[in-house]
């Protein structure tokens, strides 16, 4: 049976009834796994096999179920899906499934995610396998020749390359004979790998080049011909070449399958002097080695582990090589069968060893961090040699620990890092590797954060000390938005540690979030007659004081901080423009309306809104606000004008409303001189009236044909004002004109129909 | 610029010349007619292209003074057709050497000695085209290269024609179609109107239907409108040059193409459709224009696939029509043409975002759930959207803050499509639990946990059971005991602390026991091939089959402290011991399916417990 036929006819009858949605998945999701789009792929199945389930399609659910599993297993490497693949082999022999045609393809799926695990150890169970499951079928299934390249991919796992080979031409030939001339492209993987391994080098590449003209042209395949050409053409001597077709290492981040190809290809040319060895390149084996053995992969994790540390010895970083080995050992666990595995192991020890010893590290903890600080960075893989020397020569030095759990970061050592901050920690119980530690995970893993807080607690030594665990857990719970509980952890924090500043501030900026704007003055005072030095914390006393009206201590940590507010009382200083930004959440009633607003910046955290919302919007015109006074939006970058960059600050509280209402006035520019004289007569009813158009807004000429200079503008009322009186204002001013002005709305409301329906027809009339 | 060879060999001595075209064409007819061309109004597109490019050719051989001009008639009693040009006209040799050789169109020529984009044709077919729909064909025209000579041109098939010498006519050409009876509709004035708006909308010369006095492309693109106009009235033209080509769903907004300072070889508008069909989430449509000419108006595959929402007009002088010039062929060009149109919706989303907050929220409210595969797709986009966008939970739609802000930084999602214990807990934890059987909603969660700090816990699995519920160890006797009060065969016993403290015991089943069970009974050996199944069961074999449920201990439940606190009496711990065995198996499904559980067996102790209590009361 034919599958895709089966399929387009599924698609098209599900289309008819109404399941259009499903229809789309279906089509789309074997194209998304092809071109390697595999966040798309995640993000389409669960939909798409919910909806199978309910529409109880079992053929479907295998059909989505197995293209899940070629995108994570065949395409992403992923063997930790064995469990998947083994539920998919039973749920595609069920009654309702078996006679499916994708049901064989399951037989792959468990084959190759075994193959994934360990190739050689599991090659003899992948033959049987794939033998068997040829028997049961002839060319014409669409699985023919996936099981094929497995019983060849499992040959060639077994060193029998020549035979792989011929294997795969017969296969070739008995699809011919089926009326599938074209089958040698469906072969590409196979017949490229044994013609590498044979050294057939020139039809290697005279191969991967037909494939180009005539064979799959998917994402996948034309990236996987890079690297097949870039591995073949390094080989070749082709240096320059094989680089230009060589992917950059992240353009391949989400297909692990092409982990060993880039490395070979990588270490091709590192061989030919056409490629530098070095950290960065080290970093990219390190993350490949790293994200295959989390997947479960144990012979590719291994093969690749031992390239990485061998070129970290030629590179003289012994130390990074023996990461490279403990990577090696931890596959090797994973293995059914080790093979040779034992002896590779062995070889690179061997290596390492005899590599000359480690720099003896600088005399004293601040050189070793002068001479990691000077370097800037640039080559984290020296940094981390010095500073595990100097771990070594000074165990107990806290500096150098920290300095060493960033490297190891930066370096993506993660779990090293944690575990030296853990070991580290365990013995010396300090505090500030505590809260390293618990920065690790904060506002993200509450139980790892809560472990380091216990274990801080049992360990410290005095009630100071012990308090570190109760300000980490006030962290955390400030990070998850707890303010209460953050609040009474800060409690027991500050009556063990009655001097800490960051304490204070945190307790205040609960208490304000809180509602608690005098409790939280009350502790931004104590923090300021503690500090001399002007800091955050008095922008955050500016903030609530300005909440609670007391300007004197706004102008005091105004002076504090380096700048003078004349006078008393409210300030109401023209320090330029700024847009304020409404949370979506904070703001719950204000859904609907702009959530960015441009603003005149009247002092350090506050603003008035001088931006007139178009009705229907909620109208904030007039609106003094509060703000964060640390800005949402990145300073101007270099280059930029710094004179056009406009902050965008979080608002905080709307300290005063406005009290306008706005309504919208269109049509033909009555000049400049109007426009001032109109202007001016709504200020003085205390009207604003902004326009909003510029000099190119033309409008239809209602009399002749053409165009005319328009405007538009917008008038804020303030809500005490008789909207009857600003109407007969403005027709007032306009009665003399040319040309009409409308304001359709405001006639509404004003109660002057006829005036609204004059103003409607000369919206027709100049198509306003 | 190049002249055309000017060969007098055929000097007009016989007043009427038979000719035969250089080509068979009478299986050539059949594959234009029914293959090539999707619909007949290609042809008259073809025709219209020739009119454009005699325009141009004049233009640049003979300099700008004529005003370029095209007309289109329909006569529906004639059923005639005719399209008039004010080009360059056509000489003797021309009309041997050009119009009647299949293949060699002067256009293509002139191109490649030009350079020049203005030229439309490139196949040499366009005129063949009128055989498709004509019974009849013919052609007077006027070269300006010899401005008091006519020729007229007269085929039926194409094959063969006549040509004659005639009275010059004013510089330029008509042809005119008889067409054949099937294809009398396009005779109808209104459709043919209809037909050159279309494919006409953005051709630079005029193109007027019939005795209009506007020519139906009069208006410009709003991309080739320099002035700078007010950003309201710009907005305007765009949004209404948009719903012309838009006919499901009006715009809500328009994106330039290309981005502000991208440089791309395509020019155009994007807009955003105020709407969506129930049931597919894809409504791209692209019509593409090759200079100045209609060719694909479903170019769908040039606009990213996450981009369902997405409406547009573009045209390229770069990009290279199939041989049916009715679509596009998948070069580099293209590939840069649909990177350039991905950047533009990137771009125009992000000034949407600021500037015109009303229609974004109207972009947000109609496409949240394509946005949110979208968001996947580019990390500006996620940056630009993550806040904005919200997941469907248990509780509603809510933005992914406001559930972090419920649930201690974490999301809760469920893979469930059935009921399950997940369903239960979702109730009892009243938190938003995320619907992760929703089209792109686990892997959004996953990246935005991941960027801005957060946790997502996946119920029903294991690493997820880890995260809900917290293990805790008791003393040793403790432990005996609650295994003893508890558990039944089969059930293992987690002490754990988790949230509510009002739900004392969870019991989840293990689903791989389930799985083992089936792939190691005998039925699987009839069932599955020997190979295979054996290699599934190296995976089995490790499953450990003696537990088929954890059944969770809730510690912080006053339930279970109480039970704990009981442990002296016996008849005391054994009453509270049978209800909650019986809530156990109550709240997993009724017994049924819940491993380790006898319905009949549950309430019988549940009767017996209840019974116990009343008693002692008495």
């Amino acid at each position: 049976m034919d599958l895709w036929a089966w399929v387009n006819d599924l698609e098209r009858r599900l289309r008819k009834e109404g399941h259009a949605r499903l229809a789309d998945l279906i089509d789309r999701i074997p194209t998304e796994v092809c071109n390697d789009r595999h966040d798309r792929v995640d993000a389409m199945v669960p939909e798409a096999l919910a909806l199978a389930r309910s529409l109880e399609l079992p053929w479907l659910e295998l059909f989505l179920r197995h293209w899940w599993l070629q995108s994570r297993v065949l395409h992403r490497m992923d063997a930790t899906a064995l469990g998947d693949a083994v539920g998919l082999l039973e749920f595609a022999h069920r009654d309702e499934t078996r006679a499916c045609p994708q049901s064989v393809c399951a037989v792959q799926d468990l084959a190759s995610c075994y193959g994934f695990v360990d190739g050689p150890g599991f090659a003899d169970d992948r033959l049987e396998v794939s033998r068997e499951a040829l028997a049961r079928i002839d060319p014409s299934w669409p699985c023919f020749t996936c099981i094929s390249s497995e019983q060849a991919s499992a040959m060639r796992d077994q060193g029998r390359f020549a035979e792989a080979l011929s294997f795969v031409d017969a296969q070739i030939a008995r699809l011919a004979e089926h009326g599938e001339p074209d089958a040698i492209f469906d072969f590409p993987r196979d017949r490229v790998e044994a013609f590498i391994e044979l050294g057939r080098l020139d039809e290697a590449l005279s191969f991967i080049d037909t494939c180009e003209r005539r064979g799959r042209n998917d994402a996948h395949h034309r990236v996987s011909r890079r690297l097949d050409r870039a591995r073949v053409l390094a080989r070749l001597g082709r240096c320059d070449d094989a680089k230009a077709q060589l992917p950059a290492a992240d353009e391949i981040a989400e297909t692990p399958l092409f982990y060993w190809f880039w490395a070979d290809a990588a270490a091709a040319l590192v061989a030919r002097s056409a490629l530098d060895n070095d950290a960065s390149l080290g970093r990219v084996l390190h993350g490949f080695v790293e994200r295959l053995a989390r997947q479960g992969v144990g012979r590719t994790t291994l093969e690749l582990a031992e390239l990485h540390g061998r070129l970290a010895l030629e590179r003289g970083a012994p130390h990074v090589a023996r990461r490279a080995l403990a990577a090696m050992e931890r596959a090797r666990d994973v293995l059914r069968r080790p093979l040779d595995a034992l002896d590779r192991i062995a070889r690179l020890r061997a290596a390492i060893d005899a590599h000359p010893a480690a720099p003896v590290p600088a005399s004293s903890i601040g050189e070793v961090l002068a001479t990691v600080r000077s370097g800037g960075g640039r080559d984290p893989e020296r940094d981390l040699l010095l500073l595990e020397a100097a771990r070594a020569r000074f165990p107990e030095s806290t500096p150098v620990l920290l300095a060493y759990a960033g490297c190891a970061a930066v370096m993506e050592l993660h779990d090293e890092a944690r575990t030296a901050l853990e070991d580290h920690h365990r013995r010396t119980a300090d505090d500030d590797v505590a809260i390293r530690l618990a920065e690790l995970s904060l506002g993200r893993d509450e139980v790892a954060v809560r472990r380091v807080a216990d274990a801080h607690r049992a360990l410290a030594k005095h009630d100071a000390s012990r308090a570190i665990a109760d300000w980490i857990l006030a962290r955390d719970a400030h990070a998850r938005g707890h303010f209460a509980e953050c609040r009474a952890r800060l409690d027991r924090v500050l009556a063990a540690r009655p001097e800490a500043v960051r304490a204070r501030v945190l307790w205040a900026d609960a208490a304000r979030r809180l509602g608690d704007l005098p409790g939280a003055l009350e502790r931004l005072d104590e923090v300021v007659s503690r500090v001399p030095e002007g800091g955050g914390w008095d922008w955050d006393r500016m903030l609530v004081a300005t909440q609670l009206g007391d300007f004197a201590r706004v102008r005091d940590s105004a002076r504090r901080l380096g700048f003078e507010l004349e006078g008393e009382g409210p300030i109401d200083e023209p320090w330029g423009i700024c847009r304020v930004r409404f949370d979506p959440v904070d703001a719950e009633d204000e859904r609907g309306g702009p959530l960015e607003v441009w603003a005149a910046r009247t002092g350090p955290v506050t603003a008035r809104v001088i931006e007139i919302a178009r009705p229907p919007h909620p109208l904030r015109y007039g609106d003094l606000v509060a703000f964060e006074a640390t800005p949402l939006n990145a300073p101007p970058a270099a280059g930029e004008d710094a004179q056009r960059h406009v902050w965008v600050y979080p608002w905080v509280a709307t300290l005063r409303q406005g009290d306008y209402r706005a309504f919208e006035i269109d049509g033909v520019h009555p000049g400049d001189e109007q426009m001032k004289a109109l202007e001016t007569a709504l200020s003085e009813l205390g009207c604003e009236l902004q326009v909003m158009s510029g000099d190119e807004y033309f409008v239809r000429d209602g009399v002749r044909d053409g165009e005319l200079p328009g405007v538009f503008a917008v008038v804020a009322i303030p809500r005490e004002r008789g909207l009857r009186e600003v109407h007969d204002l403005l027709k007032r001013t306009t009665s003399g004109l040319p040309h009409p002005l409308t304001w359709i709305d405001l006639a509404r409301e004003a109660g002057d129909s006829d005036a609204a329906a004059a103003h409607l027809r000369a919206r027709d009339d100049y198509g306003l | 610029m190049a002249a055309p060879p000017a060969s007098n060999e055929h000097a007009v001595s016989d007043p009427i010349e038979v000719r035969t075209t250089q080509v068979d064409l009478s299986g050539l007819m059949t594959v234009l007619g029914e293959h090539l061309y999707s619909t007949p109004t290609v042809a008259i597109r073809e025709l219209v292209q020739n009119a454009h490019d005699s325009c141009v050719r004049r233009k640049m051989e003979a300099g700008e003074g004529f005003e370029a001009k095209i007309v289109v008639r329909a006569d529906a009693t004639a059923r005639t057709l005719t399209v008039e040009d004010t080009g360059a006209g056509l000489t003797h040799d021309e009309i041997v050497q050009y119009l009647a050789t299949v293949g060699a169109g002067y256009t293509r020529k002139l191109r490649e000695q030009t350079g020049s984009d203005d030229l439309i044709g490139l196949f040499g077919l366009g005129f063949l085209s009128a055989f498709v729909i004509g019974e009849r064909i013919s052609v007077s025209t006027t070269s300006y290269q010899e401005p008091d000579r006519g020729w007229h041109y007269q085929s039926k098939t194409g094959e063969r024609y006549t040509l004659e010498a005639a009275p010059p006519r004013a510089v330029g050409t008509v042809v005119e179609l008889v067409l054949k009876e099937k294809f009398q509709r396009l005779a109808d004035p209104e459709v043919l109107r209809g037909v050159l708006r279309r494919y006409c909308a953005i051709l630079h010369v005029p193109v007027f239907a019939g005795d209009d006095e506007t020519a139906v492309n009069a208006e410009r693109p709003p991309w080739r409108d320099d002035a700078d106009r007010n950003p309201l009235r710009a907005r305007k033209i765009r949004l209404d040059f948009a719903a012309r080509f838009e006919r499901r769903f009006s715009p809500i907004c328009t994106f330039d193409v290309p981005a502000p300072d991208h440089a791309a070889d395509v020019r155009g508008l994007l807009w955003v459709q105020d709407g969506a069909t129930f049931g597919t989430s894809d409504n791209r449509n692209l019509s593409v224009f090759v200079r100045g000419m209609l060719l694909d108006d479903d170019a769908r595959e040039l606009l990213p696939p996450w981009a369902g929402f997405a409406g547009g007009v573009i045209e390229s002088d770069r990009l290279t029509p199939t041989a049916s010039r009715e679509d596009l062929q998948r070069d580099d060009q293209w590939a840069k043409a649909a990177r350039a149109l991905q950047e533009a919706l990137i771009h125009g989303l992000d000034a949407v975002a600021r500037r015109e907050p009303e229609a974004w929220r109207r972009v947000l409210l109609r496409h949240n759930e394509a946005l949110l595969g979208a968001a996947l797709c580019d990390q500006r986009l996620f940056e630009l959207l993550a806040d904005d966008l919200t997941v469907p939970t248990s509780e509603g739609d809510l933005p992914v803050r406001a559930i972090l802000r419920r649930s201690d930084r974490k999301v809760y999602v469920s893979l469930s499509t059935r009921g399950g214990f997940e369903e239960m807990l979702f109730r009892a934890l009243k938190v938003p639990i995320a619907v992760g059987t929703r089209y792109a909603v686990l892997p959004f969660l996953e990246r935005y946990a991941d960027r801005r700090g957060a946790q997502v816990v996946q119920l029903g699995t294991h690493a997820g059971n880890q995260q809900v519920f917290r293990e805790a160890t008791v003393e040793p006797d403790e432990r005996a005991f609650l295994e003893r009060a508890l558990s039944r065969p089969g059930q293992r016993l987690v002490t754990a602390r988790f949230q509510p403290v009002e739900l004392p015991l969870v019991l989840v089943p293990d689903r791989e026991v389930e799985l083992k069970k089936r792939l190691e009974g005998d039925e699987a050996d009839k069932r599955i091939a020997t190979a295979a199944l054996g290699l599934a069961r190296l995976y089995t074999k490790k499953v450990d089959d003696t537990v088929v449920a954890d059944l969770y201990v809730n510690l912080d439940s006053p339930a279970i402290a109480a039970l704990l606190s009981a442990r002296g009496d016996d008849a005391r711990s054994e009453t509270g011991a049978r209800l909650l065995r019986a809530l156990v198996a109550l709240m997993s499904g009724g017994g049924d399916g819940a491993p380790g559980v006898d319905l009949s067996e549950t309430l019988a102790e549940y009767t017996a417990a209840v019974c116990a209590l009343l008693d002692a009361r008495r």
